[in-house]
């Protein structure tokens, strides 16, 4: 019972991450796609579909996170493990604080009247961009941490 | 700001701050070498529960405290509303995470007649003051960081980035007009 439990703690994990790295993945591929064509209405309405998606999925990500630790029975901070675990903590913690920069910013430009314009092309890429770049970073040491 | 907004703003402000509290309690934990112990004490679904009950809580404070007037203020610049909110706000949380759990506790105790009542107020009385005190801090750094958040978002959004239509209407009238668009922000 309590294997199954940790399996499907697990499984939410990594499912979590595949919505919020995939999800940022898309949302700068199709804006880089979109400023060629000076377009941004695609870009803008994904990016607040995945806001909303980005905050359900990080709550899943922070408590299968936590719980993934007490299941593991992680090393002590002292060691090689417990030194990454801590610059990865560092890290998520400064991600969370940079996404809610994100979220607020997206949420300012669909408050304004009209449709998006292409001046918001360039800050999608780059806040998306950082996004993928940022999770691409958590799941290296995530690797790491998973396989010694 | 539209309603669909206000509620996308709710929702990551209410996820952040559980968020932000987890991770802001595990890191310094862990670091101290103190959580390898409680942890797996604590129990998966235990912790799951918890997590969901404070979300629950911060939601619910969240959108009590961005009404319409609050976040229209907080965007124009002014900051007295929303931090008085907020630290009440997390004041309510702090209460609410203590007595939720202890009536929990308590909750057989209290229905076949508490055998210590006096003991039970008073711990109820000490440990809603500490309770409340804890949530108004909480509360008062969180509505700062949030605000910190509102101030950069604005600086890194281009002024008319979201009124293609606008802009166009405002090219057209007068440079003067154009301006007043920009300033909207």
């Amino acid at each position: 019972m309590a294997e199954t439990l940790h399996v499907a703690v697990r499984t939410l994990h990594v499912l979590g991450m595949v919505v919020l790295l995939g999800g940022a993945g898309t949302v700068w591929y199709v804006a880089r796609r979109d400023g060629r064509g000076g377009g941004s209405d695609t870009a803008s309405s994904l990016a607040t579909g995945y806001e909303w998606a980005f905050w359900g999925a990080l709550g899943v990500m922070v408590v299968t996170g936590v719980g993934n630790l007490g299941a593991l029975g992680a090393p002590g901070p002292e060691t090689r493990w417990g030194t990454i675990l801590l610059v990865k903590l560092a890290l998520v913690a400064v991600f969370v604080l940079g996404s809610l920069v994100r979220t607020v910013a997206i949420a300012r430009i669909d408050a304004e009247e009209g449709r998006p314009g292409p001046a918001s092309v360039p800050f999608y890429r780059r806040a998306y961009g950082a996004t993928t770049a940022a999770l691409l970073v958590l799941v290296v040491l995530a690797e790491v941490l998973a396989h010694g | 700001m539209a309603e669909a907004d206000r509620r996308l703003l709710v929702w990551t402000l209410a996820s952040f701050h559980v968020a932000g509290l987890t991770v802001g309690f595990v890191l310094p934990a862990y670091a101290s070498g103190g959580l390898s112990d409680v942890l797996p004490e604590f129990g998966t679904v235990l912790g799951f529960l918890g997590y969901a009950y404070l979300w629950v809580l911060s939601f619910l404070a969240t959108r009590w405290v961005l009404t319409d007037e609050v976040l229209e203020a907080t965007l124009v610049g002014a900051v007295r509303p929303v931090i008085l909110r907020g630290s009440a706000g997390g004041g309510l949380v702090g209460l609410a995470t203590l007595l939720g759990p202890l009536l929990l506790l308590t909750i057989q105790d209290l229905l076949s007649g508490p055998s210590n009542p006096a003991g039970i107020a008073l711990i109820l009385a000490i440990g809603s003051g500490i309770a409340t005190v804890v949530g108004l801090a909480f509360g008062l750094v969180f509505t700062l960081l949030d605000l910190t958040a509102v101030r950069i978002a604005g600086r890194a959004v281009p002024d008319g980035a979201g009124t293609e239509q606008t802009k166009t209407e405002a090219t057209v009238k007068s440079p003067a007009d154009s301006e007043s668009v920009g300033e909207r922000r």
